[in-house]
Formats: C-alpha cells, structure tokens, sequence
C-alpha cells in the first residue's frame, strides 16, 4: 500500500472531493415536539362556547336586565 | 264516586309534581330579584361560580340566603326549559350561562374559580372566558 505522502496531487485532489462530497450527503434528522404547552385559563379547564346555547341565553336574559343594565358592565 | 275522587286528586298530585313554570314566569321573577341581586354583588357579598349558580362570597344574612336560593332554583329552572329547546343537557346550559355571567360581570364582582377561591373579575389575568 503507498502512503498517503506519496499519492499524486491529483489522487489528493480526488479523494478531497470525495470525503468533501460524504460530509455534504450527511444530515440532520430533528424529531418534531409531540406535546404542546397549552395556557389554561383560572377559570374553567376548559372552555368550550356553544353559540346557540349563549344566544338561548342572551335572548332570555336581554328582556329582564335591560331596564337596569349600567356602565361599566361587561366589561 | 270514590273512583272518580281518586283520580282527580292523583292527576292534582301529578300535576302538581310536574308543575315547571313558563319562561315568561321566570322572566318575572329574574327581574324582579335583579335589583337585590345586584346590590348584593355590588357589596361583594354574593358572586358567580362554575355551575351557573349565585354563592355567598363570606356570611350573608338569612334574606340574603334567601333570595340566592330563590334565584338558583329558577336558573336551575330556566336550564331545563333551554335544555329541551337545544337538545343539550341542563349542566351543559349551567356551564355556558357560567360563562355567560363571568363575561358580563363588572370589574369589581366576585367569581369563584374552579379550587373555590373567589377572586373579582379585573384580577383575572386574560379576562373571563369566553370574553374574546
């Protein structure tokens, strides 16, 4: 086997490209996050609003606070 | 004779068991009850919870007591009536009218957390569920 030393520069050249090209090929494989930080509210665990339950209720609740709703409410 | 007395106290009694008053009933009283209601929460002295029900924050008299009982068993009442209309469960109601009355709540009421803490509205941090 010849030394190293002793390869032409043109077999340098070609084996520099050569290990060149295999740390080119090399990559990264990143794995995505499978949980997912979720900001819970005080309140409730969860939230889960049913629009047609809330309108029932906005309907209802509309006629009897009218009359005496005062600023500042709702907010 | 005796037959006929039966049945009429037994369709009485039945009907007496399944007595549920009307919405516009309820409405009534709802609106009847509101002034004391929001004086006491005003004083902070009552507040909302989870369930969609009113709660003494710290002691309240008997009439306060009272009243709170009234307007619970008419929420409970008016969930039922919502309930059948939506096809959803009467709890499901108490739970978005829950949210309902966090969201219209003034600044300054109290609201009961899920660990029980009461805590006034402007200290929640992120505002009331469903506000957004």
């Amino acid at each position: 086997m010849i030394p190293f030393w002793n390869y032409s520069s043109r077999t340098l050249a070609a084996l520099l490209v050569v290990a060149a090209a295999a740390f080119a090929c090399s990559h990264k494989v990143e794995v995505a996050p499978t949980h997912h930080t979720i900001e819970i509210k005080p309140i409730f665990l969860t939230v889960d609003v049913n629009i047609r339950v809330q309108k029932e209720l906005d309907q209802f609740f509309d006629d009897v606070e009218k009359p005496s709703k005062k600023e500042g409410e709702g907010t | 004779m005796r037959k006929a007395l039966m049945i009429a106290l037994l369709s009485l009694a039945g009907f007496e068991a399944n007595a549920q008053p009307t919405e516009e009933a309820l409405k009534e009283r709802f609106r009847q009850r509101l002034p004391q209601l929001q004086a006491l929460e005003d004083a902070g002295k009552i507040g909302e919870t989870t369930e969609g029900t009113l709660a003494p924050v710290a002691g309240v008299d008997a009439a306060a007591q009272q009243i709170i009982a009234e307007e619970n068993a008419d929420r409970a009442a008016l969930y039922v009536h919502i309930a059948k209309r939506t096809g959803e469960d009467p709890r499901e109601v108490a739970v978005q009218a829950a949210i309902r009355n966090y969201r219209e709540a003034k600044p300054d009421h109290y609201l009961r957390l899920q660990d029980g803490r009461w805590v006034q509205k402007k200290a929640l941090k992120g505002g009331a569920p469903g506000s957004s």
